[in-house]
């Protein structure tokens, strides 16, 4: 059985990938080459084939449990955002309240002491429990913040 | 333009906009859902591949790039959902229905099927992908149901542009074998 040794380029031809030269110079030796342009011929048929096949198309109600999957992810996400700027809220409030009470003209009694503490931990807490995973990382943070001033405030 | 009005829907149907977002459904997900069953080579994944590709789709908006169409975008990230898929359904170590039921016998042609329309011959092409193995599947589905080129194929799959051909080659060479029936 006879060979051709441009054979292995029928299908770039086919597929479009030659340079315009190199598809012109193919497109020729094809014409006088009955390999080549056999393989062409299979290669044209196989892909009308598979194109003229028609693929199974998206059912109804997946359609809709597309729809659902979609809208509740969505909710989640704005859930999860709205989540992140309570808690980063929060901590902006424990940090402002952290500087003021550093100041030094305002050294507070035992007791104005430890109504403040219950007012930080009460801010913190708020954006603590339901907060999602982001939101319980500004929680974690803000607590070690009120370790902090505790301590400090103590010594 | 439709280019413009793809990338607008996209947006909106992002940011919650049902009306939108039926209406990109509308033009992708049947597309979608076919190429997800060619490229698994089976039907129960698809659905689940075409949600994922609609969530990441939104997830990644921002990667959007604009001169890219949204077509093809969505296609991309479909193609690396299924495989995603595969790799899982892999790691579940399933079994194939095909192997408990003596499903499709590999090395014989496929029969033409009758459907008595006047076509006569249909060709029930998610069955005939499921005997090429993954990665002959992906090119050919790329090359034939989507005319990517050589160098799109090969950006889509992560791999050189020589092994993309070699695999188009191969593959085509199975699905003569295999479709010999419906070619002669
Ligand atoms: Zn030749």
């Amino acid at each position: 059985m006879s060979t051709c040794p441009e054979t292995g380029k029928v299908a770039a031809y086919h597929d479009g990938e030659l340079s315009p030269d190199e598809h012109r110079r193919m497109e020729r030796h094809i014409e006088g080459c009955r390999l080549c342009s056999r393989e062409l011929a299979e290669l044209r048929r196989l892909s009308s084939l598979l194109q003229s096949a028609q693929l199974p198309r998206m059912p109804e109600d997946a359609l809709e449990r597309l729809r659902a999957r979609c809208a509740r992810a969505r909710e989640r996400s704005l859930v999860r955002t709205a989540e992140t700027f309570a808690a980063v809220a929060a901590g902006i409030a424990v940090a402002c309240l952290v500087l003021f009470y550093r100041e030094p003209s305002a050294q507070p009694s035992g007791i104005a002491r430890i109504a403040r503490n219950e007012v930080l931990e009460s801010v913190v807490l708020s954006a603590g429990p339901d907060a999602g995973l982001e939101a319980n990382g500004e929680y974690v943070l803000a607590r070690w913040m009120v370790a902090d001033l505790s301590l400090e405030n103590g010594k | 333009m439709a280019r413009i009005r793809d990338l607008s829907l996209l947006r909106r149907a992002g940011n919650g906009d049902e009306t939108a977002f039926g209406e990109l459904a509308g033009r992708y997900a049947d597309r979608l859902y076919g190429l997800a069953c060619s490229l698994t080579g089976r039907q129960d994944d698809a659905e689940e591949i075409v949600q994922e590709t609609f969530l990441a789709a939104f997830r990644q908006l921002r990667t959007f790039r604009e001169e890219a169409s949204v077509g093809t975008w969505l296609t991309a990230i479909l193609v690396r959902q299924a495989a995603r898929a595969r790799r899982s359904r892999g790691r579940r170590r399933t079994v194939p229905i095909s192997e408990v039921s003596g499903g499709p016998d590999d090395d014989a042609a496929l029969e033409p099927v009758s459907n008595g329309s006047r076509e006569g011959l249909r060709l029930d092409v998610v069955d005939v992908l499921e005997r090429l193995s993954p990665q002959h599947r992906e090119v050919v589905v790329l090359r034939e149901f989507e005319g990517r080129s050589y160098d799109e194929i090969a950006r889509a799959l992560g791999v050189p542009r020589g092994t993309v051909e070699s695999r188009l080659h191969r593959a085509r060479e199975r699905l003569r074998e295999l479709l010999r029936d419906y070619l002669d």
